[in-house]
């Protein structure tokens, strides 16, 4: 479905001049909405839902602006995402927690097993828990986004030779990680 | 999720795995297809992102409605404006205010200090002891130009004095440098310093008492070459004089 989606835009990319912007951003939203919304779960911000919505109305003003064809709306939508991302983390961080305790957001808490076997729920979202905060970041860029090396540099600040490194690094991280939680799930 | 995207999935994992070195990782790839199952949900528009998705015959009406439901959960908008259009106005009002204030504040300070300044001057130069002082100054630097210049200047500031100093026996001797140098040293200590040098000689009346002298009608006081020298005239000066002149100096 998504590369069928893929393939009808980048017909609407190809010439952006002449096309209404409505089309323009409903082709981009339908593209990388759920990129988007995968993004932002991976990263762990609450209500990724509302976030994915405010990331695409802050991308519409920008559409007349728009180069690159769909590889550079891309770059757009995930560099307004990240900044969303990295505004909510500010936020989290000014913000006293003075939540109560309810025992259904206990993270100790045993998963569902229909959630395991089905592969659904929270357990994707919590596989970069336990990693650096760059680790995480160039994960979910590379892996759930789906962005190159060179626009996860323009995204992060960095030069394409550091997020090589660092996404080395990551995934030597998470596969430790994951031996671990295999090793302790066996026992 | 068809097989398509399937397979686009694992086109995208096993890129990144041999980018990293991680060919042949039989544990990060089912973590990262994990990971990558996060992108396949699809989220449903909200209104305001479906009306902007809209063509442009229905973006017109969903534009509406949003903009209606917008407005209606922010009912007090409209009023908001006009306190927010005063505000400014009243705000550069009262910086200009301070600024004016700030103003006013140098200009009386440095008014009163200029005023302050010029009565001090007047009531400086209205003290009779600082222009006193002033002459005294001015006899000072005067009288050393003029020792330092030549010794001619000095002569006749002691030249009453010293022709009975030069009369009397070798023990006196040093007592006519005394005598000639008490008017140089009594002037700055009189008090008196508006006259000049030859001022201070009747100040010391009882040590010379010159109307009792036979002063010779010819002589002049004040020329210092002229017949009163103690080579013309020594037997008319009267030797009593002598006496009270080193005793002073005699005894400390």
């Amino acid at each position: 479905m998504l590369d069928t989606l893929a393939e009808e835009n980048i017909e609407i990319f190809a010439d952006t001049a002449d096309v209404d912007p409505a089309v323009i951003f409903g082709a981009v939203y339908r593209t990388f909405s759920g990129a988007v919304l995968g993004y932002l779960k991976a990263r762990g911000v609450d209500d990724p839902e509302a976030v994915t919505q405010d990331v695409f109305l802050a991308f519409y003003p920008k559409i007349g602006e728009l180069t690159g064809g769909l590889q550079g709306a891309k770059s757009l939508v995930f560099s307004i995402a990240h900044a969303r991302m990295v505004d909510y983390y500010r936020r989290v961080e000014r913000r006293p927690d003075f939540t109560p305790y309810d025992p259904l957001q206990d993270g100790r808490s045993t998963a569902s097993a229909e959630d395991h076997v089905l592969g659904h729920g929270d357990g994707a979202a919590h596989l970069l828990e336990g990693l650096a905060e760059d680790h995480r970041e160039v994960l979910a860029l590379r892996v759930v986004a789906d962005l190159s090396i060179e626009q996860v540099a323009g995204i992060m600040g960095k030069s394409p030779g550091a997020i090589k490194q660092l996404q080395r690094r990551a995934l030597q991280n998470l596969k430790d990680q994951t031996l671990r939680r295999n090793q302790a799930d066996h026992e | 999720m068809s097989d398509t995207a399937g397979s686009r999935n694992d086109g995208t994992v096993d890129r990144l795995l041999r980018e990293a070195g991680f060919d042949d990782d039989t544990d990060l790839r089912p973590a990262l297809l994990h990971l990558r199952g996060l992108a396949a949900a699809q989220p449903q528009a909200s209104a305001a992102v479906a009306a902007l998705m809209a063509p442009p015959a229905e973006k017109v009406e969903g534009a509406e409605q949003a903009a209606t439901t917008l407005l209606a959960a922010v009912p007090d908008a409209a009023a908001g404006p006009e306190p927010q259009a005063t505000s400014p106005a009243a705000v550069t009002d009262e910086l200009a205010a301070r600024r004016r204030a700030k103003r006013r504040i140098t200009l009386t300070a440095l008014s009163l200090a200029a005023s302050l300044a010029a009565g001090g001057a007047v009531a400086v130069a209205a003290d009779q002891g600082i222009r006193d002082s002033f002459g005294q100054l001015h006899h000072a630097v005067t009288s050393f130009m003029a020792t330092a210049g030549g010794g001619p200047a000095p002569v006749p500031v002691g030249t009453p004095v010293p022709a009975p100093a030069q009369q009397g026996p070798p023990a006196s001797a040093p007592a006519a440098p005394a005598t000639s140098a008490a008017p140089a040293t009594s002037a700055p200590e009189s008090g008196d310093s508006k006259g000049p040098k030859h001022t201070p000689a009747p100040t010391n009346p009882a040590s010379v008492p010159l109307p009792n002298l036979p002063v010779p009608e010819n002589v002049t006081p004040g020329v210092p070459g002229g017949p009163l020298k103690s080579e013309d005239q020594p037997a008319t000066l009267p030797v009593p004089a002598t006496p009270p002149v080193p005793v002073p100096s005699v005894h400390p």
